[in-house]
């Protein structure tokens, strides 16, 4: 079961409620994302894990609930504020900079990590030595991440000619950028092609070497059941069942959920 | 990128030779009269106010349809502060300043820049949230304000002389240059037009440079981030509020730096100067010179701005020369050439003559 550790618990909502008018999308939703490890959100379509997900990242205001980020609690209503606070997340439809090369596309999620002194407007403008050395340095670590996740030979393409599966690492590499503690990874194998899918699960595991924290949504039960470390079911806007992946896969009432049940 | 290499070894070459012939152009049209000078000068002017606008809607994506609001603002500023007509109406100004404002031409030209961002930060904060058409419609509303507002505000105090216009603004006075009179240097007599030419050319290379530099700095990708895709951009971490703002302070200013020597070019200016149709030409320029590509929109001004210039210098003689008279009135066949062109060229490059990155 969940430990309950403050140190491990790095991030936590508490009775997040989220309707769109009539309709309960999230409906008292509690959860852990636990350091260090991978956590993961299924269930059938519609079951509100992408608004889950929304709330978290503060693209959407939840309806009520509190949100709780190394114990602290934070609002996450404006999103760039979320990613300064550490959470960084990809989209279920890949969201690039289209007309950027995969470099830029990178450099912009420097974004927080750069200085608006030593890299604002004027400082630009005039191109002082300590403008071009922090330039140079973001560039730098750029490259290293896009190293990582394997595209450093891709650097001046445009984004938009990559195939479907670099433009989803692109987009990882673009959250990495800010050296978040969570990466919130909403359906990063949509799409994929079984070998596409190794690469990713490879480069999911090396995360984690680097202490980055991963929270994700996925539908196969395969990929999950490798990686997660615990598992949460959403189905209509609740939690109806969590744990280890192995427990998930027993649970009557997860297998009622994707497969319906005959008896009432 | 590709040809990048190639163009590169060249560059300097294009540069230097570029150079040369635009110092050297006044020279060669004057021979053909001052209205062709008159058409360079205005060129220049139009391709700072182009790249101005390039900032918002090239680079960060925001559809302004009232631009020229600030160039008005701009104008407005340089008039009403080097022209009697404060003096003349208001009394408590009479008494401060008995012998008219004096204020050095630079400082003018630097306020007006300040002033106009100020007014784009003014447009900037009610559409923050707007987008697209919506965004279009509201700095439409925007840009007819404030010529409205310039064009009735001569009651109940006459702030702008209305319809009127503002006259007798006194021509630029920089580095103890009269842009007014024309100077004699080296034997060589450089006519007032000339010079006005050769101050807006300087100024243009700045606006060129800065420009330039804003598209590589962080803020440029920052502007470029929410062009492509706003709500990525934030979920990367840009504050999209702050960033959409500078985009309309900076590009105000250049508007207001242009408006203000276009009123001492001038030494007249009147709020029909200051039509939608105007911003719709600069939005035009942009566009059709490429959208986001300092160069391409450099381009875009100078032919939208040239074109139907030089063809209503042309058009009669031309016709009379070939048909032995005028078929089709030059003002006719000027509009009718120009968009022609207009569609022609959106037809062929709907992404502008050198669009970005293809």
């Amino acid at each position: 079961m969940i430990v309950d550790n403050c140190k491990s618990k790095l991030l936590s909502t508490k009775n997040v409620i989220k309707n769109f008018g009539g309709v309960l999308a999230v409906d008292n939703v509690s959860i852990e994302v636990h350091e260090n490890k991978i956590t993961g959100l299924i269930g059938p379509n519609g079951a509100g894990k992408t608004t889950l997900f929304n709330l978290i990242t503060g693209l959407t205001k939840p309806s009520s609930g509190e949100f709780f980020l190394l114990g602290k609690k934070y609002s996450p209503f404006k999103i760039h504020k979320v990613v300064e606070k550490g959470i960084a997340r990809t989209f279920q439809n890949i969201r690039l900079f289209n007309n950027m090369s995969v470099l830029e596309n990178v450099m912009v999620g420097r974004h927080v990590k750069t200085n608006f002194f030593s890299m604002g407007v004027f400082s630009s403008l005039f191109r002082i030595t300590t403008y071009n050395n922090c330039e140079n340095k973001e560039k730098e670590i750029c490259i290293r991440i896009l190293e990582k996740v394997g595209l450093l030979e891709k650097k001046d393409l445009i984004s938009s000619n990559l195939s479907y599966g670099d433009q989803r690492r692109l987009e990882i590499a673009r959250a990495l950028a800010c050296e978040p503690k969570i990466l919130a990874l909403d359906e990063p194998a949509a799409g994929m092609n079984p070998t596409e899918k190794i690469k990713l699960k490879k480069l999911i595991k090396e995360l984690l070497f680097e202490k980055v924290t991963i929270l994700i949504i996925e539908h196969d039960v395969k990929l999950m059941s490798d990686l997660c470390d615990h598992i949460y079911v959403m189905d209509r806007g609740k939690i109806i069942s969590s744990g280890k992946p192995t427990d998930i896969k027993n649970d009557k009432k997860v297998i009622k959920a994707y497969l319906g049940s005959t008896s009432k | 990128m590709l040809i990048e290499p190639k163009l590169f070894k060249n560059r300097k070459f294009l540069i230097k030779s570029l150079l040369v012939v635009l110092v050297f152009l006044p020279f060669i049209v004057e021979l053909f009269g001052n209205a062709w000078v008159r058409i360079l000068a205005f060129s220049l002017l139009y391709i700072m106010l182009a790249l101005g606008l390039n900032i918002v809607i090239g680079f960060a994506g925001l559809l302004d349809l009232g631009y020229v609001a600030f160039y008005a603002v701009g104008a407005y500023l340089f008039a009403l502060l080097s022209s009697p007509h404060l003096i003349e109406n208001f009394t408590h100004i009479q008494l401060l300043f008995p012998a008219g404002f004096g204020f050095p031409s630079w400082t003018l030209l630097f306020l007006g820049a300040i002033v106009a961002g100020f007014f784009g930060l003014l447009l900037g904060f009610p559409v923050l949230r707007l987008r697209g058409d919506y965004l279009a419609i509201v700095t439409l509303g925007f840009g007819e304000i404030i010529r409205i507002f310039l064009n009735n505000l001569n009651t109940p105090i006459n702030l702008t002389n209305g319809p009127q216009g503002i006259g007798s603004i006194q021509p630029l006075l920089l580095f103890s240059i009269d842009f007014s009179k024309s100077i004699e240097l080296f034997n060589i007599s450089i006519s007032s037009l000339q010079l006005n030419y050769y101050l807006f050319l300087v100024l243009t290379f700045f606006i060129v440079l800065v420009s330039n530099r804003l598209e590589k700095s962080r803020l440029g990708r920052a502007w470029i981030a929410v062009r492509e895709d706003e709500t990525a951009a934030k979920a990367s971490g840009i504050d999209t509020t702050r960033v959409k703002l500078w985009a309309f302070v900076l590009g105000a200013s250049f508007g207001g730096v242009s408006g203000s020597l276009f009123a001492s070019f001038q030494g007249f200016i009147s709020p029909e100067s200051f039509i939608l149709m105007e911003s719709i030409v600069i939005v035009s320029m942009v566009v059709l010179g490429g959208m986001g590509n300092v160069y391409g929109v450099v381009l875009g001004a100078v032919l939208l701005y040239a074109i139907p210039e030089i063809l209503r210098l042309v058009a009669k003689p031309s016709q009379e020369f070939i048909l032995g008279y005028e078929l089709i009135p030059a003002e006719a066949l000027r509009m009718l050439v120009f968009g022609v062109a207009l569609v022609t060229i959106m037809l062929f490059r709907p992404e502008g003559l050198f669009p970005k990155n293809k």
